[in-house]
């Protein structure tokens, strides 16, 4: 039974030791191109880790690339663009228009379940937040192992998890009380 | 039942991201229980999303992290000694020739010492050698003829 469990478990750290082996010493190379992109260190940060949980989440799928850094620069590309476009528009980051006026706009409102209401409130989160929230929450990683599979500071881990599920409690407590007061 | 105060700690750690996956199990089994504190029942929705998405997550990609050992220890402990309980009496039940003394004549047993001791004796005597079918058997007839 011991050896059950184990098997089960080291089948989630060969992943891991391939993803490390594999895609984890590209890293630097992704964020240099996203760093030519978006010409700030934290932005290239952001980009990188997005594409790394990218990555690790369609990590299957990889063993059919024959190119994997290609493949994966397209996407840093592609990120890092979105990224700038994101500021050039100077739309305020979904970070922060997830308050007042993306409430109102995207009629959270009117879902009527509460948990279809968090539902939505997650899909809303930035990327690099909902993917987060999805490794540690849902797909059970700790911390360390984020960190590890995206090659990020721990603290940095730490910090987007509590981002994350920070905003999705304030936003629904913001909800739940305009309803109230209705 | 866990605590009110143990779980707003919790939560605390929770909303700073310094829980663990144990940590995290604990809200959820609390938050999704049928005895979730009136002031704590706002957070509620949350950890039910979660453990509803880990649990259609788990049918699409099962992760391992919480499939852990413990589940299985004591099913394991308990079908063993189940196994072990069903040789011990399958063995004493069928075991029918126990402790004792006794012969089986044509297939019959008989337990009465005396004719167990007999029979045991003749059977030794059937398959005993004298001295004398032992040297026929082990000295040649040539070398024979030279001890004589």
């Amino acid at each position: 039974m011991l050896c059950f469990g184990e098997t089960f478990v080291l089948s989630i750290e060969m992943e891991i030791k391939e993803f490390k082996i594999k895609v984890l010493p590209l890293r630097g190379k992704f964020y240099g191109l996203a760093r030519k992109i978006v010409e700030d260190s934290d932005n290239a940060e952001d980009v990188t880790q997005e594409v790394m949980m990218k990555l690790w989440e369609m990590r299957h799928e990889l063993d059919k690339c024959h190119n994997i850094e290609a493949f994966a620069m397209t996407m840093i590309r592609n990120a890092a663009i979105d990224m700038l476009r994101t500021e050039k528009t100077n739309l305020p980051l979904l970070e922060e228009s997830i308050g007042h006026q993306t409430l109102s706009d995207d009629h959270l409102h009117d879902v009527k379940s509460e948990v279809e209401l968090i539902k939505r409130i997650i899909e809303m989160l930035p990327e690099i937040q909902r993917n987060t929230i999805r490794m540690k929450d849902v797909e059970g990683f700790e911390n360390e192992e984020i960190a590890e599979i995206t090659g990020c500071n721990i603290l940095a881990v730490r910090s987007n998890l509590s981002r994350a599920r920070k905003k999705v409690r304030d936003v629904y407590f913001q909800i739940i009380k305009e309803r109230n007061k209705k | 039942m866990t605590k009110k105060k143990d779980i707003e700690i919790l939560l605390e750690k929770y909303f700073e991201g310094t829980t663990s996956g144990q940590e995290e199990q604990i809200l959820r089994t609390y938050f999704t229980g049928s005895e979730v504190s009136e002031d704590l029942a706002v957070y509620r929705p949350i950890f039910s999303y979660l453990d509803a998405e880990i649990k259609n997550c788990s049918t699409a990609k099962p992760h391992p992290r919480y499939i852990s050992l413990k589940r299985f220890t004591w099913p394991a402990v308990a079908a063993i000694f189940l196994l072990m309980l069903g040789f011990t009496a399958y063995y004493r039940f069928n075991n029918t020739t126990g402790d004792g003394s006794y012969v089986i004549i044509n297939g019959e047993k008989f337990s009465d010492v005396r004719l167990a001791q007999q029979q045991a004796q003749k059977a030794f005597e059937d398959v005993s050698f004298s001295k004398d079918e032992i040297t026929d058997n082990l000295i040649p007839e040539d070398m024979k003829e030279g001890l004589e």
